[in-house]
């Protein structure tokens, strides 16, 4: 199990979650990205960040609402390569508004 | 968990055919504490020291760290909640229970001392408020971690907010650090200590003289006093999800607001 941050972090990005996590697996790049993203390698589900989180956009990939479930792939692959994870965020942000 | 390149441990659903990115190579976190000792209250509770290699920055009482046990490239870490940190910053103590199974604390109890582990930066919200307010703490099990920092820096400030404290165990002997909290009191502290067991039939309770029932039937019972009314009493519930959530509809339901209640949820996700 992981924690996955959905899309109420998008443009909110309160930062509350990364001053909680006890193993700084919390990230993104200041003025480039539009959420902060959960290293699931990193992550030891004690559950801070979703306590912390003022925008309740915080879930465990388990709960995860299906809805959201592009999120969890969002916050593994930008660990990975935060090009690709900011690419289909824009798509699936994309596919909101349309 | 794993620091080493890993794949996450179930199939992600992949975004109009996109695999998932391969990941860059990371480097192990070097170990940056020693463990001195533990000392034992049972079979599978006891308090650890662990000496830092550098002070650690910035705690706060009431916060948390990671403790990590470095196992070949990878380090299986967890949160612990400080219970004390010297005036050096360097010397750290925690309260731990061994969860049968557990990743973390089995591994952590089997450690001889001079061991080396990874202790991580504080971090953590569930601090302590500058006020005149009476503080009213509940705790169950090693959720009295966090208060015990937080009584050791009111007593070494002189800090005289009256507070009540509660702690429930399921067994007497559980009830740790109790000399430590008398000692407090004798000097000074103005604390209100109410240590309480849940089980109280059992023959491991045998000398038991003390309050009986869990945490949250001595909150009740706190609940009636006067001078532990809303609008004049911060609550800080620290322990076993179930006590915080029972707690603190209880306490909404007493007329006290959320801005009144702070809680810290003790998880035990394969600890």
């Amino acid at each position: 199990m992981t924690f996955v941050i959905a899309e109420p972090c998008v443009d909110n990005m309160d930062q509350s979650c990364v001053s909680v996590c006890p193993v700084d697996c919390i990230s993104a790049q200041p003025g480039v990205d539009r959420k902060f993203h959960i290293d699931p390698d990193g992550c030891i589900e004690c559950g801070s960040c979703a306590t912390a989180c003022p925008n309740s956009a915080i879930y465990t990939d388990a709960e995860l609402p299906d809805a959201y479930a592009d999120y969890a792939w969002i916050d593994a692959a930008w660990f990975r390569d935060p090009d690709a994870a900011r690419s289909v965020l824009a798509e699936v942000l994309t596919g909101r508004a349309a | 968990m794993s620091i080493s390149p890993t794949t996450i441990g179930r199939p992600l659903p992949a975004p109009r055919g996109r695999a998932l990115p391969d990941r860059p190579t990371r480097a192990a976190p070097e170990p940056n504490a020693t463990l001195l000792q533990h000392i034992d209250f049972t079979e599978s509770l006891a308090d650890f020291h662990l000496q830092l290699d550098a002070p650690l920055a910035a705690f706060l009482p009431g916060q948390y760290v990671s403790v990590g046990v470095i196992d070949g490239a990878d380090v299986v870490q967890r949160p612990y909640s400080v219970v004390s940190l010297d005036s050096s910053q360097r010397r750290i103590e925690f309260f731990v229970r061994r969860i049968p199974g557990g990743s973390l604390s089995s591994r952590f109890w089997d450690l001889p001392a001079g061991a080396r582990v990874r202790v991580g930066p504080a971090r953590g919200m569930f601090t302590t408020q500058p006020t005149d307010r009476r503080r009213l703490f509940v705790a169950t099990g090693t959720g009295l971690a966090p208060f015990l920092a937080m009584l050791e820096a009111s007593f070494a400030s002189g800090d005289k907010v009256p507070t009540t404290l509660i702690h429930g165990a399921s067994y007497a002997d559980e009830l740790a650090y109790a000399d430590r909290l008398a000692g407090w009191v004798a000097g000074g502290l103005a604390l209100d200590y109410r240590p309480t067991v849940s089980r109280s039939e059992d023959p491991r309770n045998g000398n038991w003289s003390g309050l009986i029932g869990r945490a949250d039937a001595q909150l009740e019972r706190a609940l009636a006093e006067e001078a532990l009314a809303p609008g004049e009493t911060s609550v800080y519930l620290c322990g076993n999800p179930a006590m915080v959530d029972g707690c603190r509809r209880r306490l909404i339901d007493a007329g006290f607001s959320a801005a009144e209640i702070r809680a810290e949820l003790f998880h035990a996700p394969g600890h």
